[in-house]
C-alpha cells in the first residue's frame, strides 16, 4: 500500500491483499481483475475503508496476523474498525466491485475464481446485514476503483489490455 | 509523418472547425437547424423530411418499433410519425444520418470497412443507452439515444481522413494519442458542427474521462455503461490493443432491486426494434 500525497486529498493505492480504513479527505484507489474490493461507508460519520482480496480464505486457518489477501480475514479488519470506532455493521453502506474473469490478462487461474470471490463478499455482507447499494462485478478484463471518504462516491473505469501497462477504455492512459 | 503527428494535425483542423461534412448529408442539418427553431412547425418539418427520403424512411420505422409502439399500431405518414416520436427522437435521428454518412466519406475500402463496424458498434451503444437511460438511470431517454448515436463522431472523422495518411490506423499502437486527448479534441469540434445539445457534450466529457459513477446517474454514465455493454466494441479500440477479443460481456450490476442482467433480457426485443430503425 503506498499514499501520494495530492493538493486535494490524500490517496491511498490499494495492491492486492491491502486494506484501509478512514476518513477525511482521503481517495483510496485500487485495479481490479479477479479480486474483489469491498467499500463500506458510514454516511454520517463520514468514514469507511476498503479491502481488495484475491481468494475466499485460506486452505488452512491460521493463528498469524489477518491477511487481507483472503477475504474472511479482510471481514475481520472491516470488524475490527467497525468496532474500534464504535459503531455497527448495519450502519454502513457498501458497494461491490470486481470478480471479474480475467481471461487474458490471468492465464491459468480458474474463470471461477472471481464468482467465488463475489459470493463470498455478499455472503459477509448478508451475514452482518450490510446493505448493499451498489455493485459491479463479473465481466473480463480490469477496473480501476476511485473511493472518495469523504463523498462515500465511488468512480470506476475499465482499463482493458494485457500486462503491467493499464489502459482506461475511455480517455486517457492510466498505470495502475 | 509518423501516427502521433498526424492525429495533431487532424485534431487541429478540427479544433479550428474545418470539419468536412458529405455534401448530402446537407438536408439533415438543415433538419436539425430547423428544430433549434422555437418557431419550428411540423409542416415545416414534414416538407423538408419529404425531401430526405432516407430521413423520412427511418422516423417511420422508429414510429413504428417496439420502442415507440409497444401497442402496435402502425404509423405511414411523417406527421403522425414525428408526433409519436417526438422532437428529440428526430434530432437524433438526422445526426444518425449524418454520422452514418460519414461512414461511406473515405476512399478506402478498408477504412470504410471499419468505419461499417464502428457503425453497428453505434447502433448498439444508442439502443443500450436509450434502455439505459429509461430503466437504470433515470435520464431523458432520448437525450441518451442521441449521444449513443453521435458519441463515435471522432471516431468517424478520423477514420475519413485516415487516407491521408498511410499507415495510421494499421498500426499497433499508433492510437495512443487518438485515445489520449486526440479522441476528445475531434469530438469536441464535430459535435459543436452538428449542434449538439449541451447536456450530450458534458455526457461526452464524462465518456472520454472514462469513469463511471456507482451507482450510475448521469447521462454520461449511461453513455459508459452502454459502450461497455455493447455486443459489438469499437473497431478502433481492437486495432490499439484494448479489444475484449470477442468474448461476451459478463457484467452483472445492481439497479434497486433489479439486476442489469434481468433489465437486459426483459427489454432485448425493444432494444432490437431500435438498431432495426437506425439500420
Amino acid at each position: 500500500m503506498k499514499t501520494i500525497p495530492n493538493a486535494d486529498f490524500e490517496t491511498v493505492v490499494l495492491h492486492a491483499g491491502d486494506f484501509y480504513f478512514g476518513g477525511g479527505r482521503t481517495r483510496i484507489s485500487t485495479l481490479l481483475g479477479s479480486c474483489v474490493s469491498i467499500a463500506l461507508w458510514h454516511p454520517r460519520l463520514r468514514i469507511g475503508g476498503m479491502c481488495h482480496y484475491m481468494m475466499e480464505a485460506r486452505p488452512r486457518p491460521s493463528d498469524e496476523t489477518l491477511d487481507g489477501r483472503y477475504g474472511s480475514e479482510a471481514f475481520l479488519m472491516f470488524l475490527q474498525h467497525i468496532t474500534r470506532t464504535a459503531t455497527q455493521p448495519g450502519d454502513y453502506q457498501a458497494k461491490l466491485f470486481g470478480g471479474g474473469n480475467m481471461f487474458n490478462a490471468e492465464r491459468g487461474k480458474s474463470p471461477e475464481i472471481g464468482a467465488r470471490n463475489i459470493e463470498c463478499g455478499k455472503q459477509f455482507l448478508a451475514d452482518h446485514n450490510i446493505p448493499l447499494i451498489s455493485s459491479h462485478v463479473g465481466g473480463s478484463g480490469r477496473r480501476k476503483l476511485h473511493f472518495d471518504l469523504w463523498t462515500g462516491d465511488v468512480w470506476l473505469a475499465f482499463p482493458e489490455g494485457e500486462g503491467a501497462h493499464v489502459h482506461t477504455h475511455r480517455g486517457k492512459r492510466d498505470h495502475g | 509523418m509518423d501516427a502521433p503527428s498526424a492525429l495533431e494535425r487532424i485534431a487541429a483542423d478540427a479544433a479550428r472547425g474545418d470539419i468536412v461534412f458529405p455534401t448530402h448529408t446537407d438536408i439533415a442539418l438543415r433538419v436539425q437547424r430547423q428544430l433549434d427553431d422555437p418557431d419550428c412547425s411540423s409542416e415545416s418539418l414534414v416538407k423538408l423530411l419529404a425531401a430526405e427520403p432516407l430521413l423520412s424512411a427511418r422516423v417511420l420505422s422508429l414510429a413504428n418499433s417496439t420502442a415507440y409502439n409497444p401497442g402496435g399500431r402502425s404509423i405511414a405518414d411523417l406527421k403522425n410519425a414525428i408526433a409519436r416520436i417526438g422532437y428529440a427522437a428526430l434530432r437524433a435521428l438526422t445526426a444518425s444520418i449524418v454520422v452514418r454518412q460519414m461512414q461511406g466519406m473515405s476512399g478506402n475500402p478498408a477504412h470504410r470497412a471499419i468505419a461499417a463496424r464502428l457503425w453497428e458498434h453505434t447502433t448498439h451503444v444508442a439502443s443500450l443507452a436509450r434502455l439505459l437511460a429509461r430503466r437504470v438511470t433515470r435520464q431523458n431517454p432520448d437525450a441518451a439515444f442521441f449521444a449513443g448515436i453521435v458519441h463515435e463522431v471522432g471516431s468517424f472523422y478520423l477514420i475519413s481522413r485516415a487516407a491521408a495518411y498511410p499507415g495510421l490506423l494499421e498500426g499497433d499502437h499508433t492510437l495512443e494519442a487518438w485515445c489520449g486527448d486526440g479522441e476528445a479534441l475531434v469530438g469536441r469540434a464535430v459535435l459543436k458542427a452538428l449542434d449538439a445539445p449541451a447536456s450530450v457534450a458534458d455526457a461526452m466529457e464524462v465518456l472520454w474521462g472514462g469513469y463511471l459513477a456507482m451507482p450510475p446517474s448521469s447521462l454520461g454514465d449511461t453513455l459508459l455503461l452502454a459502450n461497455e455493454l455493447a455486443p459489438v466494441e469499437s473497431p478502433l479500440d481492437a486495432l490499439e490493443s484494448m479489444s475484449r477479443k470477442g468474448m461476451p460481456v459478463e457484467l452483472e450490476l445492481l439497479i434497486n432491486d433489479e439486476t442489469l442482467t434481468s433489465i437486459l433480457a426483459e427489454s432485448a426485443d425493444e432494444v432490437q426494434s431500435l438498431r432495426q430503425a437506425l439500420a
